[in-house]
């Protein structure tokens, strides 16, 4: 709940801008149709010596009420448009590279320069990212379609057989954060868990030219 | 007004913007453009076929002060009430592919089984 | 016995649909009972991954193919010829056809069980390359494909039936724009349901091409794409969406108008809809890919968002008919009262993850469960459980006690939104979908208490709803033809009908017939 509030990446800051607008339409929209029912039902209750209304329509009302949701709608896409469009655009010279491959069922994050490290269900891997860094991401899979999912960077993106994605992410906290593969990829599906690690940019490059021996 | 052809129309009329629409948005992407085209060219066909039932159907129902003299029931025709052959047509399709799977001694027998009650069931339908 | 497995009567094939479909939600529902008891405490050791796995596909697949979406065609398949005083459907041995195709396709699906390797285990989503895989889920996961094509081949004979019956065997007098709107509703599902299933009857068929003739449709190792099976996947699975909510439309828009003594407000305005909501649901699939990188996004979450218009009117329209009305809170129409304050939720939520970079957050998790389980359990379901005690009588002609059916209802509505609520937040703090088990992190222990709690006052509340049925059955009490006051032609000829529906048809000079008199 809180990544919602204080996401740990610069993208996360940008996409909560994009819940907020929503759950707050969703709310006002909500509030409104709500009010409309249980007023239907307070004051409409069935009582002896009321006759019922015999309108049948009210095209002019009709079309209002759907013109609003139109413009509404159209706002809203806008929002979306705008918030969406830097974050699925991947940076052309990211400071940092790092591939990770999803595989049944654990993950595999390779810095390049040798330095790679892999891990199991009950031993998850650690994927330390440089704080502050935009760092690009690029995700394949050795066997069925993963997802990569960090809820505290409020973000996914799919690890699909035979294609790679690409994304960028710049951490804004450091800490260490529960990750896990989020698409359904058999038997241990549940436990396909990795920890993203923020650590300052110092440390994480002591980690990449000590070969991966010094872990930060 | 024929409001069913009205709609099919308006269907296949939808149906051939949203794939335009989809093939200049994501022109790259092959699989949904082929989709919708399929689908555009069904509501076509449907459409068309709309056309064809209008003309040659006589419908009771279209004329809002249609007398009742044409009471539904028996004058609609006979309807049957009975038949032993739709189950055995859906229990040979299952055997049929279960067949096709696993034993094709079995997709053969069940196959032409199939085949034999599709064409009993055929010939009933054409009595009652 | 020999009766119900020959009949071709559109009344004994609707309640053929009714009881297997009831049948299968029972399983269901004690299925989603043990994913609750799971999952009610983390680290939970009650089911292994396998067993869990299997437990979860088996409750989506029999939920959306076996429950919801043939419980509104099977309805449809007992209300459209009496709304439109036709004797009986067009192709009655079509009909017949149908049902059994989808009771013997349901009952394969389950015969999974009984597999080596266990029941299918890939979710009801079963993408491949997951479900091309033999180790683990061998049989099984074959029997779930063919089950379903056989389900996917009776969905589309009986939509044609419908399609044939509604526009060629009306009664004189009834016009199209007299037609009551849960028949219009079906119209719009069968036409929906002529261009979605076919996709979906290849897809599976491309599985069992890959599993067992040596195919590589989704194989990337020799040219396949995963991808393309999603994207025939989902050209399906989101209309298939509508095909369960579209007839639930239909079924709210008659109880609310019958029971707040109105005709239906904007009628014309209703039908419109109906096809704007099937129309556009055709062009909004991968809304289910945004994640995938390999989709237009923007594309996809503009048609999506143009749906909530037309779903939007349709709001106006219920609230527009109960306005000045005399409404009776009857149990059928606190059902559709249920259903309007889940469903709204539910779309509102949908508008939501239709926004990609929230999407981004939401996809394969928790929050997407909360959100289509408002939409399809607090929608679709609680409209189910209002068309049960609204045509009972006529269908059974026997009628379910009100007292209980209120507290069925109350018991549904809390358990429900105590099961569902709670999961929007587990999304957010971190709980994927489909996961056996979940570490002690956050709220999760506390959230997922709430949920399985929830779900044990939603098992009450069925239960009850089935003791009311065996009662009402065994009391006996015969009722009249029309015992709510209802306006549409239905309630013009005795409960239950006789063989051909009408001795004497009623003159139709109205969308109101009943009321004419
Ligand atoms: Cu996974
Ligand atoms: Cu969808």
């Amino acid at each position: 709940m809180r990544w919602l509030f204080d996401p740990a990446s610069q993208q996360g800051v940008a996409m909560r801008a994009d819940w907020y607008v929503f759950v707050a339409a969703g709310i006002a929209v909500g509030l409104f149709v709500y009010a409309a029912i249980f007023w239907c039902l307070i004051a409409y209750r069935r009582r002896t010596g009321r006759e019922p209304a015999a309108f049948k329509n009210n095209p002019p009302l009709e079309i209002t009420y759907a013109a609003i949701p139109f413009l509404l709608v159209l706002a809203l896409f806008a929002v979306t448009f705008a918030i969406e469009m830097p974050i699925d655009e991947a940076a052309a010279s990211p400071q940092q590279r790092i591939s990770a491959t999803a595989f049944r069922w654990s993950w595999q994050f390779d810095y390049g320069g040798g330095v790679v490290s892999s891990g199991t269900t009950m031993q998850p891997p650690a994927l330390y990212l440089p704080l502050g860094r935009t760092t690009e991401i690029a995700l394949r899979s050795a066997d069925v379609t993963h997802s990569f999912w960090v809820p505290a960077f409020l973000f996914k993106r799919d690890a699909i057989p035979g294609m790679t994605n690409v994304f960028d992410v710049t951490p804004r906290h450091a800490g260490t954060y529960l990750s896990r593969c989020a698409q359904f990829c058999g038997l241990e599906h549940g436990l396909m868990t990795f920890y993203v690690k923020v650590v300052p940019a110092a440390a994480f490059d002591r980690y990449l030219s000590s070969g991966g021996t010094q872990k930060p | 007004m024929k409001t069913f052809v009205g709609l099919f129309a308006a269907s296949a009329l939808f149906g051939i913007a949203l794939a335009v629409a989809y093939w200049f948005v994501a022109h790259e992407e092959a699989t949904g453009a082929a989709l919708l085209g399929c689908m555009a060219a069904a509501l076509v066909f449907t459409a068309g076929y709309a056309v064809v039932a209008e003309r040659s159907a006589d419908l009771d129902g279209d004329d809002p002060n249609e007398p009742l003299e044409r009471v539904a029931g028996e004058e609609l025709g006979i309807f049957t009430t009975r038949s032993a052959w739709p189950i055995l047509v859906a229990s040979c399709s299952l055997l049929t592919l279960a067949g096709t799977l696993w034993s094709p001694a079995l997709a053969v027998a069940a196959g032409i089984a199939l085949i034999l009650c599709c064409w009993r069931l055929g010939a009933e339908s054409a009595r009652v | 016995m020999i009766e119900w497995l020959t009949a071709t009567n559109h009344k004994k094939i609707g309640i053929l649909y009714i009881v297997s479909t009831l049948a299968f939600f029972v399983v269901a529902s004690l299925l989603a009972g043990l994913i609750r008891a799971q999952l009610a405490r983390p680290e939970n050791t009650l089911l292994d991954a396998h067993q869990y796995n299997q437990v979860f596909t088996l409750h989506g697949t029999a939920m959306i193919f076996l429950v919801i979406a043939p419980f509104g065609i099977g309805l449809a398949n007992y209300l459209v010829p009496l709304q439109i005083g036709a004797p009986d459907m067009a192709f009655p041995r079509l009909n017949a056809i149908g049902v059994w195709l989808f009771i013997l396709g349901g009952l394969t699906v389950f015969a999974g069980l009984a597999a080596y390797g266990g029941a299918a285990a890939a979710g009801w989503t079963a993408y491949a390359p997951l479900s091309e895989l033999t180790e683990g889920t061998g049989a099984g996961q074959d029997l779930w494909f063919v089950g379903l094509l056989l389900v996917s081949v009776s969905t589309i004979l009986t939509s044609i039936n419908l399609l044939v019956t509604i526009f060629l065997f009306r009664a004189p007098g009834m016009t199209m724009w007299r037609i009551p709107i849960f028949t219009w509703e079906i119209a719009a599902t069968a036409v929906l349901v002529l261009m979605a299933f076919p996709p979906l009857a290849a897809v599976f068929a491309m599985v069992l091409i890959d599993r067992h003739l040596g195919g590589h449709f989704f194989d990337p190792a020799y040219g396949g794409n995963p991808i393309l099976y999603q994207h025939l996947f989902w050209f399906f699975g989101h209309p298939e969406v509508y095909v369960m909510i579209l007839p639930y439309f239909g079924i709210v828009t008659e109880i609310v108008a019958t029971f707040s003594r109105k005709p239906v407000f904007g009628y014309v305005g209703m039908v419109l809809s109906a096809f704007a909501i099937a129309g556009l649901s055709l062009g909004v699939w991968a809304h289910h890919m945004f994640t995938t990188g390999a989709v237009s996004n923007p594309f996809f979450a503009a048609v999506s968002f143009l749906i909530a218009i037309p779903t939007g009117v349709k709001f106006v329209n219920w609230i527009g008919t109960m306005w000045k009305g005399s409404i009776e809170l009857s149990t059928a129409m606190l059902f559709c009262i249920g259903f309007m304050l889940n469903f709204l939720i539910g779309g509102i939520t949908g508008v939501m993850i239709a926004s990609p970079p929230i999407d981004y957050a939401a996809h394969d998790t928790y929050f997407i469960v909360q959100h289509f389980h408002y939409t399809i359990g607090g929608g679709s379901m609680f409209a189910l459980f209002g068309a049960l005690f609204f045509w009972f009588p006529k269908i059974f002609g026997v009628r379910l006690d009100e007292r209980m059916g209120k507290w069925t209802f109350a018991l549904l509505f809390a358990g429900f939104n105590a099961t569902f609520l709670p999961m929007a937040f587990m999304g957010l703090e971190g709980m994927a979908r489909r996961v056996y088990t979940y570490p002690p992190i956050g709220h999760l222990a506390l959230l997922n208490g709430i949920a399985s709690f929830g779900a044990l006052v939603m098992g009450v509340g069925t239960a009850l709803f089935f003791i009311n049925v065996v009662a009402a059955v065994r009391r006996r009490v015969p009722v009249p033809p029309n015992p709510w006051d209802g306006y549409s032609l239905e309630w013009l000829t005795a409960s239950p009908p006789p063989e051909f529906n009408f001795h004497e048809l009623p003159p139709i000079r109205s969308r109101i017939p009943a009321w004419d008199r």
